[in-house]
């Protein structure tokens, strides 16, 4: 009993002791602890540590059962301080590797994401992420009408640097030619690879004007500067620059692209080392031919028309396809009446833009099953004056014009808008008014069924003298037999 | 069986368990673990001593209350040694944390 006695009492001083080392320890944790559960941890060392400590103290000092019995609690709560060690790590272990992790896959992630838009050898955007927020500038531009330019730079004879000193070097080349590009702009444009050795240069908010003054800067930054390349070579580059400007040179994301490339282009077969800008490369083709520019011009011009007169076709499904086919029968009709080449292509804008009046018509008009109303009516009737007011200030369409205001005229006087009667009407008019007729007999329409090409023929020659001039059905009808006209 | 025995069996239980616990769940992770992987060794081993104590302490012979006072002397110096060791493994990593 004496020996257990006597060890109980060492072990009772070395857990006071022990309970006291803890505290200091769990004081000393809580002060470096950085983490909420390196802090929560040093509380319980502390608290375990002080109740250990005095429990076992207090039992030295009684000695006998009470002192013993409170010792034993101290000795308990100490003994169990490994347990609670454990727990405290594990949550520990716990948070720290589901941070790791979480680091981790945010670290993946982002990587992930850089390499989708970003460029491998210059860091810059890649061509992916230019197309992207091209979209997003075009769309800006058109909202609130606010200008939007573009430069294509291409290096160079890059070829014959890489061929001279190897890709490693070319790569450099590319790497700090986007540096030097990068620190000639705004910190709102935006820079990208867009493929081999051409760069992309977005410039929101800029005129064409000040595109060109940007693309100058950085066509002398490049010129002046000294590449310093690996294996102790140096070398002066110089640039080309392709400039457009949207709504000057296009009007959507990839017209703009495809006038910069041209531009581009054009700056590369003058010389190199110089800005093209598009309108510049019109003006060239004009100089060296005139007829050259007319041509682009026109074509560009009966594009667009084309287009309006489509959209309109398309407001109701009976009219799919009727401007092209009104287009190709007065084409016809006016090779065989050997008109004089202007007078072919009044005709041919007139018949593009001949129902351009009824952009404004409701579709349960042009689509209604039944007669018309005396109201609707006049909405249908009003389309050639509405396009009269729509078109007199475009330039070059004073031809065109009244072909397109008289094109329902009727030879006996009784159509609209003016009533004209017999050779008043113009003659294109008149002209455009069989092809038109004509093509509207042979399609079906929401109030009566299509008509067969004799039947249409015909309710022409029906109609000779009273709503067509009868020589021009006779001149028609000898058209479709002699071509075979509508396909 | 007193109010003092059922608490050594609880003790003993509990210890059990988190020395299996911290062998099957935190060992495998390695280095991702908080402190040294010793120490955690030391917390199991110890656990599972005074698990053992725990149940001893239940029995009446003089010799066996003996041996439990000794562990008890046993845990007593091993715990501030774990404190120690657990304390210089968090200044580590605060150290760290700090020059990055």
């Amino acid at each position: 009993m004496t020996m257990l006695n006597g060890l109980r009492w060492i072990e009772q001083g070395v857990l006071a002791l022990s309970g006291g080392v803890l505290f200091y320890f769990g004081y000393c944790l809580k002060r470096e602890a950085r983490l909420d559960f390196e802090r929560l941890g040093a509380l319980v060392f502390i608290l375990a540590g002080a109740l250990g400590s005095i429990s076992n103290l207090a039992g030295l000092v009684f000695h006998g059962t009470p002192g013993y019995l409170v010792a034993a609690v101290g000795r308990e709560i100490l003994t169990l301080t490994p347990l609670i060690a454990i727990v405290w790590l594990i949550s520990g272990t716990f948070g720290l590797t589901a941070k790791k992790l979480l680091s981790l896959q945010a670290q993946v992630i982002e990587t992930a994401q850089s390499a989708a838009v970003k460029d491998a050898v210059t860091g810059i955007d890649n061509h992916r992420a230019f197309q992207r927020q091209l979209e997003e500038e075009v769309a800006r531009s058109g909202r609130y009408n606010r200008p939007l330019s573009l430069l294509m730079i291409d290096l160079d004879h890059f070829k014959t640097l890489n061929d001279t000193y190897g890709h490693p070097v070319g790569d450099a080349i590319l790497r700090e030619l986007s540096e030097l590009i990068k620190q000639g702009l705004r910190t709102n444009d935006l820079l990208a690879r867009f493929g081999g050795e051409e760069f992309s240069v977005l410039l929101p908010e800029t005129t064409l004007e000040g595109a060109r003054v940007v693309a100058e800067r950085l066509r002398n930054c490049v010129l002046y500067h000294l590449f310093n390349l690996p294996g102790g070579h140096r070398a002066f580059i110089s640039i080309s620059v392709g400039v457009a400007n949207l709504p000057i040179d296009a009007r959507d994301k990839d017209g703009l692209i495809e006038m910069a490339e041209k531009a581009l282009y054009f700056a590369k077969q003058n010389g190199r080392n110089r800005v093209g800008l598009h309108g510049e490369m019109l003006k060239a083709h004009f100089a060296e031919d005139q007829g050259s520019l007319e041509v682009v011009l026109r074509d560009s011009k009966l594009s667009v028309m084309r287009n309006i007169g489509l959209a309109i076709d398309a407001k109701t499904p009976f009219t799919f396809g009727h401007t092209d086919q009104v287009v190709r029968l007065a084409m016809s009709f006016a090779k065989f009446l050997k008109l004089d080449p202007a007078e072919v292509e009044s005709l041919r804008i007139a018949s593009l833009l001949h129902n351009i009046g009824l952009m404004n018509a409701p579709e349960n008009v042009l689509n209604k099953p039944g007669p018309l109303t005396l109201e609707e009516r006049k909405i249908i009737q009003a389309h050639p004056t509405l396009a009269e007011l729509l078109l007199k200030d475009a330039p070059r369409l004073d031809g065109v014009l009244p072909a397109i205001l008289y094109h329902h005229e009727r030879w006996d006087g009784n159509g609209y808008p003016k009533g004209l009667h017999g050779e008043d009407i113009p003659f294109l008019a008149r002209v455009l008014a069989i092809a038109e007729a004509y093509q509207a007999m042979i399609s079906t329409r929401p109030y009566r069924r299509r008509l067969s090409d004799d039947e249409a023929i015909e309710e022409l020659h029906q109609c000779a003298g009273k709503q067509f001039d009868p020589q021009l059905v006779q001149s028609f009808v000898q058209v479709l037999n002699k071509t075979g006209l509508p396909p | 069986m007193d109010l003092e025995n059922i608490i050594g069996v609880m003790n003993a239980t509990a210890l059990t368990i988190a020395a299996l616990t911290a062998a099957l769940v935190i060992l495998p992770v390695g280095q991702d673990s908080v402190g040294d992987k010793r120490v955690w060794m030391m917390l199991i081993g110890l656990c599972l001593i005074l698990a053992v104590r725990a149940v001893l302490q239940i029995m009446d012979s003089v010799w066996i209350q003996e041996v439990c006072a000794l562990l008890g002397i046993g845990a007593g110096i091993l715990i501030p040694w774990m404190a120690w060791k657990l304390h210089g493994d968090i200044r580590h990593k605060a150290e760290s944390r700090k020059t990055g």
